[in-house]
């Protein structure tokens, strides 16, 4: 039995080298294989006999009977006519067709109709039912999808979308106020979580959560970048309660599954909102490019008429949501494009292909079996594909957001896996960015290029100022957004890593910075340096050192770890020296005098006499609240009577300013110091310190407290109700910036 | 302005503002809301679902799979995400009548 399967399939494999057509194709062909192939038998013979007319070549002695049986000159006279119709070429081929067969097949041909027919018909239904196939394939996957079309039609059928879309904007007036608000909570919270009675482990990690998601499909290149902005979106909608049908989880597990969780039928409450599709949408941007103005007006509408919740509804999963897209887009497209891309405008441009071929045949063009075949199967293969991309967007343009949104949704419910060529087709619809009536869809995947790093400039951050490797990052960022803007799109890998990443985790990546160790911190010599060369490769250059390339161009993470030097800077392995009484308080001295300001006498702890002395903003040099001096354990602070020039009272004044900006280098860090120095106290803080209740970005403040406490000698003051309110953190700096200058140690102090 | 029944879009007509500014207002909103829903969710993972939870946000992994990951290990995540949302809405709500928008 065995054997004669193996028989068997020898015969077919003879009867393939015959006809030259596989096994596949005829699988494909069906009962329309003998059909198509007596065509191309046909055409072979048809250009021999051209070959014949035409020049004195070679003649096939099989045929040559036959062709002595027409009268040359009559058909050169047809033929002439013919040329250039491949309708009147097919009757002529049909005509020799007949001249050609032998008696037998002559017979068998009376018993038919018209072979020829037969064989146009024949292409016609090998055709036909390919695309039928795949069209079938689809609808069978994508059962829901007329239910919820049908659905969202009827909820949609008075809206006009584009209204809609475009809702009056609001005053920047207005605007300002609102911003106002937000950022006051914004605030607000922030003081919450740093003196929240949280542990520093949770802070960090609620800080790190939220610069991850921040961080989530920024910079980010092509259709993932794109799918991931648009998942952050619906996701953040879903966080504002905007969508609540369905989980913010979901959302996120389904990313562009999401585009749908953004519409919601226009006319729905949700619908209505998702008019920020044509302007958050608008925002984003497609692999770094912007999206064109007309495209934008795609996408509310793409986004915007997708029912998420009959398609929840309906399937209660992904393949709903996904089916919702098509529905939704498809809607979209029947309003807007107004079917330029239905299946009967695809269909035409398939019939204009199929004729063009015709014609390159009657214009003498000669083919083999073979590449008929190819030929044949390029131009099914190119409209099956624009009828599977209309199918999915119902007749919606490839070119555009919708195309987008359709073909990520096809990757993510697996569709997409048959057609290796989608992303191609993606890419080009970026680069096109534009909507064209004539859309050419073939794409050549030898033609998409690879991007590749271009060369850039060196960019360094040296610690030139005694600055640690956190603050040289930080430097290092900011010199690096210098020269990259917002654009990272040729940005090396490691580049995004860098600007994506904050720079307390980025020490640690490096190895430089170590937290809950004693010896914490890298030791920065003055003079070293951060570099990213030409090629994008990261180096740590040490001051009499050697170089360390910490990460590649090519990379988005550390490849080598920082193995020198550690310090402990924040004093968490060593003993603080805590004798409260061994200096006293500094007296205060008006910058512009050099004269004291107030003398306080210290003899109990009642009346005013414990007030502090004006406090001098060593920034602005005016007054500030007056504040008690009172020392940690409740027990009055003698005040040193510090005697500072005018020049020393400058040199403290230019330290204070110099060292809040290295701690907070950036303008976003800035707005961080200008709100905990108004609203926490330096005792509290460096209590949550003790508690391990700081969150990174305050470490560094706190470890320069720590410093100053250290050297001078100096608490803050502590608060005592009804008495004293507890001192500013700029305050207790500045008292102790002096006594350190009295000391003679500024220097040691300065960041 | 009237703030009773609208949530945090409508509050702050965020599809009335210029697109880049209503990204950028969504987008902190929904970090308010988020550092709000982290602040009370992180206390309640166990030491271990906390390292994975370090794990995932130093790693190269999407933001998206935090809310997966949340959602599996702190219980009614949903929930907590819902009342945060009140939360804020009625701080704000409470702000704009204060600031007295619009009128």
């Amino acid at each position: 039995m065995e054997n004669l399967d193996k028989k068997d399939k020898g015969i077919e494999k003879n009867h393939e080298k015959q006809d030259g057509v596989t096994p596949k194709v005829k699988k494909i062909m069906g009962k329309n294989v003998e059909t198509v192939l007596k065509l191309n038998s046909m055409l072979r013979r048809e250009r021999v006999d051209t070959i014949k007319v035409g020049d004195s070549g070679p003649v096939n002695e099989e045929n040559s009977d036959n062709y002595r049986e027409k009268d040359h000159e009559d058909f050169q006279k047809r033929r002439a006519r013919e040329l250039g119709n491949p309708i009147n070429k097919l009757y002529r081929l049909k005509n020799m067709n007949n001249n050609f067969e032998t008696e037998n097949e002559r017979k068998e041909e009376v018993s038919e109709v018209d072979p020829f027919e037969e064989a146009k018909k024949g292409i016609k239904d090998f055709i036909d039912e390919r695309v039928d196939k795949v069209k079938k394939g689809y609808e069978e996957k994508d059962a829901e999808k007329d239910k919820v079309e049908e659905l969202i039609n009827e909820e949609t059928k008075d809206v006009d979308i584009q209204q809609e879309s475009t809702p009056p904007l609001i005053s920047p007036e207005k605007i300002k106020k609102l911003e106002k608000i937000l950022e006051s909570i914004e605030e607000q919270r922030d003081l919450e979580l740093v003196i929240g009675s949280l542990s520093s482990k949770i802070k960090n990690g609620v800080i790190s959560g939220l610069d991850k998601w921040e961080n989530f499909g920024k910079g980010e290149e092509g259709v993932k970048g794109f799918a991931k902005r648009f998942t952050k979106m619906a996701v953040n909608l879903a966080l504002i309660g905007v969508i609540s049908s369905i989980s913010v989880e979901k959302l996120a597990e389904a990313g562009i599954g999401t585009a749908t969780a953004l519409s919601g039928g226009v006319t729905s409450y949700l619908g209505r909102k998702m008019a920020i599709g044509l302007g958050i949408g608008g925002a984003m941007e497609l692999g770094g490019k912007k999206i064109p103005d007309k495209v934008k007006k795609w996408i509310p509408v793409a986004l915007g008429v997708a029912g998420v919740g009959a398609a929840i509804v309906f399937s209660g999963g992904l393949a709903g949501v996904l089916a919702g897209v098509s529905a939704g887009t498809g809607y979209a497209a029947s309003k807007l494009i107004k079917g330029k891309f239905t299946n009967e405008q695809i269909t035409k441009r398939e019939e204009e292909a199929k004729q063009k071929f015709s014609e390159r045949i009657g214009e003498g063009e000669t083919f083999s079996v073979k590449e008929i075949e190819k030929e044949y199967i390029k131009i099914l293969k190119k409209y099956e594909n624009q009828k599977i991309w209309g199918k999915l967007l119902d007749g919606a343009t490839k070119l555009g957001v919708g195309a987008l949104v359709s073909a990520v949704s096809m990757e993510a419910s697996g569709l997409a896996r048959d057609f290796s060529q989608h992303q191609l087709i993606i890419d080009k619809v970026i680069e096109k960015e534009t909507i064209s009536p004539e859309p050419k869809i073939e794409v050549k995947p030898e033609e998409v290029t690879i991007p590749v790093i271009p060369q850039h400039i060196n960019v360094e951050a040296i610690a030139d100022h005694g600055q640690g490797a956190i603050s040289t990052l930080r430097e290092l960022q900011h010199n690096l957004k210098e020269e990259y803007g917002d654009n990272l799109e040729n940005a090396p890998e490691s580049v995004r890593h860098i600007l994506n990443t904050d720079a307390h985790k980025l020490a640690q990546e490096y190895g430089m910075y170590k937290p809950g160790q004693d010896a914490e911190s890298a030791f920065i010599k003055s003079g070293s340096s951060f570099r990213v060369d030409e090629s994008g490769n990261v180096t740590y250059h040490e001051v009499n050192g050697k170089d360390i390339t910490l990460e590649k161009g090519t990379e988005n993470t550390a490849s080598t770890s920082y193995e020198g030097k550690m310090a402990d800077t924040d004093n968490s392995g060593g003993m603080i020296k805590d004798d409260i009484n061994e200096y006293k308080l500094p007296e205060q001295i008006d910058p512009i005098t050099g004269e004291p300001i107030i003398q306080v006498e210290q003899t109990d702890l009642t009346g005013d006499k414990y007030k502090l002395p004006p406090q001098i903003d060593p920034v602005t040099g005016e007054s500030m609240v007056q504040e008690e001096i009172i020392n940690n354990d409740g027990n009055v602070n003698i005040q040193d009577h510090i005697n500072l020039s005018s020049e020393e009272l400058g040199q403290v004044h230019a330290v204070y300013t110099e060292n809040i900006n290295h701690i907070f280098p950036t303008e976003k860090l800035m707005g961080t110091w200008d709100h905990i120095k108004n609203n926490i106290s330096a005792e509290r803080l460096m209590e949550i310190n003790k508690e391990g209740g700081v969150i990174d970005t305050y470490k560094p403040l706190v470890s320069y407290m720590d410093k100053l406490k250290e050297i001078s000698g100096i608490h803050p003051i502590t608060k005592i109700p009804l008495i004293s309110e507890a001192e500013s953190i700029p305050n207790y700096i500045n008292r102790a910036l002096q006594k350190v200058a009295e000391m003679g140690q500024l220097e040691k102090v300065k960041l | 302005m009237n703030t009773i029944k609208k949530d945090l879009f409508d509050l702050f007509q965020i599809d009335k503002m210029p697109p880049e500014k209503g990204a950028e207002m969504l987008d902190r909103l929904a970090k308010l809301v988020f550092q709000a829903v982290l602040v009370r969710a992180l206390p309640m993972l166990s030491e271990e679902d906390l390292t994975a939870y370090e794990k995932i946000v130093s790693g190269n992994e999407g933001g998206d799979i935090l809310f997966q990951f949340l959602s599996e290990k702190v219980p009614e995540f949903n929930k907590i995400i819902t009342e945060e949302i009140g939360v804020l809405r009625r701080e704000v709500a409470d702000k704009i009548e204060e600031g007295e928008i619009d009128k």
